[in-house]
């Protein structure tokens, strides 16, 4: 308690007789639950979109379509000059009655495991993000 | 004996320690604990119980955020009141301007006939009205300062300390600040409508 004079101690009396104000009811369940939405944007909103396994993910798909276009012969990368022909991709277009050429050079295992890397990051990808939903859907409820 | 008062509260620390670990349901303990005097700060600011306890909302929040950044060097109260402050006056300064009915100030003081037993004869809600109403009359800055002083009962250090404010210049606004409410006060039973008149 402070040691003041008669009246200044008044003020406080009158002050501290009518203390803090009343936060209003369910202001704590409000806050934790921002909380809650906070922390889960930044454990789960991060690392499925921009984290290392979408990062990983973009890659291996932008990796996967230039060794296919490359090998399909949609690319002019085999010219040495050119990264990409858009010509070439035309003519190659199939046309009714005409397949398109597709000569694969990439050895069937090879082409296998790309194929089962893009599935599993994928469906990882997928899964983290609806873990997430379901749990921000949770914590605003 | 003050400093010992000002040292941070053990069971803070244990708090604290436990929800930097990850035991975040423990920081409503915190929150329950403090949220009265912070809605109080917020509301002393803003003159807005809807904008206060959004304020007091984004301020525990920052809080929880940079917990792991407080190093217990200053009263865990302290360092809360103080980003309390400054998300309110970022409110303030952020919202609208609008217009105070001067006359929905004017107010009739509380009965004191039948008080017996009562501080000044005010019961702890009428008391809250009239400081309510008597706040109204000080700059924002003030009444935080009166508020911490008498209220928390901080000292002039820790007013600085969470208002930012320098210490002559927390003395000075508290003095008039006093003064100010002491005039109202020696008016009695006049109305505070009146004080404010003749005090501005």
């Amino acid at each position: 308690m402070k040691t003041t004079s008669g009246s200044t101690d008044r003020v406080g009396n009158m002050i501290r007789q009518a203390g803090p104000e009343i936060p209003p009811p369910g202001m704590t369940e409000r806050i934790m639950n921002r909380i809650e939405v906070v922390s889960l944007k930044k454990s789960q909103v991060i690392s499925p979109v921009i984290g290392i396994r979408g990062w990983t993910w973009i890659g291996i798909f932008v990796i996967g379509l230039i060794v296919l276009s490359m090998h399909t012969g949609l690319t002019g990368a085999a010219d040495g000059n050119r990264l990409w022909d858009a010509g070439n991709l035309l003519r190659s277009f199939p046309h009714p009655g005409k397949s398109m050429h597709i000569d694969f050079q990439v050895p069937k295992p090879l082409l296998f495991g790309l194929a089962g890397l893009l599935l599993w990051f994928s469906l990882d990808f997928l899964l983290s993000t609806l873990r997430w939903k379901k749990q921000v859907s949770k914590g605003k409820s | 004996m003050r400093h010992i008062l000002q040292m941070n509260n053990p069971a803070d620390a244990y708090i604290i320690e436990q929800v930097v670990a990850g035991n975040k349901s423990l920081f409503a303990q915190l929150i329950d604990r403090y949220s009265a005097m912070a809605f109080t700060i917020a509301c002393r600011i803003l003159d807005n119980r809807e904008d206060a306890e959004e304020a007091v909302q984004d301020a525990f929040v920052k809080v929880y955020e940079h917990l792991g950044n407080f190093r217990q060097k200053s009263k865990f109260s302290t360092w809360l009141y103080r980003i309390v402050y400054n998300t309110a006056v970022s409110h303030a300064r952020s919202r609208k301007p609008f217009l105070q009915d001067l006359d929905g100030m004017a107010f009739q003081m509380p009965d004191t006939s039948s008080s017996d037993g009562l501080v000044y004869g005010f019961t702890p809600v009428e008391a809250s009205e009239l400081v309510g109403k008597m706040m109204a009359l000080l700059p924002e800055e003030d009444r935080v300062i009166v508020t911490l002083y008498y209220l928390h009962e901080s000292d002039i250090d820790e007013v600085h300390t969470i208002t930012g404010l320098s210490k002559a210049n927390i003395k000075v606004r508290l003095f008039r600040a006093r003064k100010k409410i002491q005039e109202c006060m020696a008016r009695f039973p006049d109305t505070v409508s009146l004080c404010s008149i003749n005090t501005q």
